[in-house]
């Protein structure tokens, strides 16, 4: 006579792995549920995603910096290989800078001239909170990155992301000590924005690609390729005349550009925390890299 | 001596983790910004390495909750849709493991070969639920091209897990 102890042996594989295929079958369904709730932008989901970056930062902070060290490093001996030429080219720049200095300083003056005379209500002030750019979006799915400041800091949500080159994007989400970054270039980025030079009002669409196109323009004839795209504060959400991007083609009669920011080279970058005017004053914290 | 046998235990306790840390390590490495040009947009699907890895060399100490904890945690960290990493991993886990068998007695080069299929598959499968997800046309070459370069990097991958799948195997039950 067998022992019943193989017997339930036996017995035990089969359930074992019914067990498994169920609590595999459970899992899938369950990242379909939970794709389904972060579609509906549940609280309950982004709160989580703030807990868990606030608590995950701190380790990507340390752990980015061998590779941002790495390409700082690669970057510098690009530089030197380019120093004659990129010296020439600042040298260009540089005359090209001094005459338009001038002439900003007459406008300037000009401009507080014609300010005073009809008593305009000032602009509203811009203060900037920099972080540190500690995650990237690591597939196709989005274009965000991940940021080690966060509410603590000043970083409020919606506001604008700068570099010195223009706008990189805005504040999805924001923890404590963390954010995320939607980027101009993410396919849910829409960015109220004016021609430059014609002044027409236009949306700018993001497509997960590295072009952006130019939508809700009506005179599209009147747009061509190298005007400036500046964002037109409208909305109150960024001020207006950030700038963005140049039109670098024209498509079926959709203008696309090329933003100014690089964004694969982001190492450092600068959260507006500006305030409508209109707008009440939000009780936050003094912001701790203000400049 | 009291204290060995149960230093011998914790021990085996944290072979056992071994598949499960190199798959927090391959979460963690899809995250970080390399300021590569254009890399951003086709990182490496490292996480699915591992999961490829391991379901075929040891698929029972990689248990499906650990690959979809990992999965919603990459979502978490890149900020893409939490699920839809680990809805990809669970799907290529499951496959997988049904064709262990055919894949464990075959040369290298078939089983790398095998990944070739899984990440383009991978690639395929999140292409049409993130086009549907977001009711947008996505560009696919992005996720065809993060398969091809998780495939390129399998050998390099395999010989970073070889030394943990022998810690691995020493957790196992004689």
């Amino acid at each position: 006579m067998r022992p019943i102890g193989g017997r339930i042996g036996r017995l035990a594989i089969p359930l074992r792995v019914l067990a498994q295929r169920f609590a595999l079958l459970f899992l899938v369904g369950a990242s379909v549920a939970l794709m389904i709730a972060a579609k509906g932008e549940h609280w309950a989901v982004e709160r989580v995603r703030t807990t868990v970056m606030d608590a995950i930062t701190p380790v990507l902070d340390v752990v980015s910096r061998p590779a941002q060290a790495f390409n700082t490093a690669s970057e510098q001996v690009s530089r030197l290989l380019y120093v004659y030429a990129e010296n020439d080219r600042l040298r260009e720049e540089n005359e090209r800078l001094r005459s338009w200095q001038s002439t900003a300083r007459r406008l300037e003056q000009e401009n507080a001239a014609f300010r005073a005379l009809l008593r305009a209500r000032p602009e509203p002030g811009v203060l900037y909170v920099s972080g540190r750019v500690v995650g990237d979006s690591g597939g196709p799915w989005v274009r965000t990155l991940a940021l080690n400041a966060g509410e603590a800091d000043g970083v409020r949500k919606g506001s604008a992301v700068v570099t010195g080159d223009g706008l990189v994007g805005r504040v999805v989400e924001a923890g404590d000590r963390s954010a995320r970054i939607l980027l101009l270039t993410d396919l849910n980025s829409r960015v109220p924005v004016v021609v430059e030079s014609s002044r027409y009002r236009a949306i700018l669409e993001g497509d997960n690609s590295d072009t952006l196109k130019l939508s809700f323009v009506i005179p599209s004839d009147d747009i061509r390729i190298g005007d400036r795209i500046v964002t037109s504060g409208s909305g109150g959400l960024f001020p207006a005349g950030l700038p963005i991007g140049d039109v670098t083609a024209i498509k079926d009669g959709t203008a696309l550009v090329t933003p100014l920011v690089r964004f694969d080279r982001l190492e450092y970058v600068r959260v507006l925390r500006f305030e409508f005017p209109g707008m009440e004053a939000e009780t936050a914290p003094p912001a701790r890299a203000a400049r | 001596m009291n204290s060995s046998p149960l230093l011998a235990r914790w021990l085996l306790v944290l072979r056992s983790l071994v598949p499960a840390a190199t798959l927090l390590l391959a979460v963690a490495l899809a995250g970080l910004p390399y300021g590569i040009p254009y890399l951003s947009t086709v990182t490496p699907f490292f996480a699915l390495i591992v999961v490829y890895y391991w379901s075929i060399h040891r698929p029972e100490q990689l248990p499906a909750a650990a690959i979809f904890a990992a999965g919603v945690l990459q979502d978490l960290i890149t900020g893409g849709p939490p699920g839809s990493v680990a809805l990809l991993l669970l799907l290529a886990h499951a496959l997988v493991v049904s064709q262990r068998r055919t894949l464990l007695g075959q040369s290298y080069l078939v089983e790398w070969a095998g990944l070739l299929l899984v990440a383009v598959g991978a690639g395929v499968v999140g292409w049409l639920v993130a086009c549907v997800y977001n009711t947008a046309l996505f560009v696919p070459w992005h996720f065809l091209v993060q398969a091809l370069l998780s495939v390129a990097l399998y050998p390099i991958a395999t010989w970073a897990l070889a030394p943990a799948a022998r810690a691995a195997r020493a957790a196992e039950p004689a």
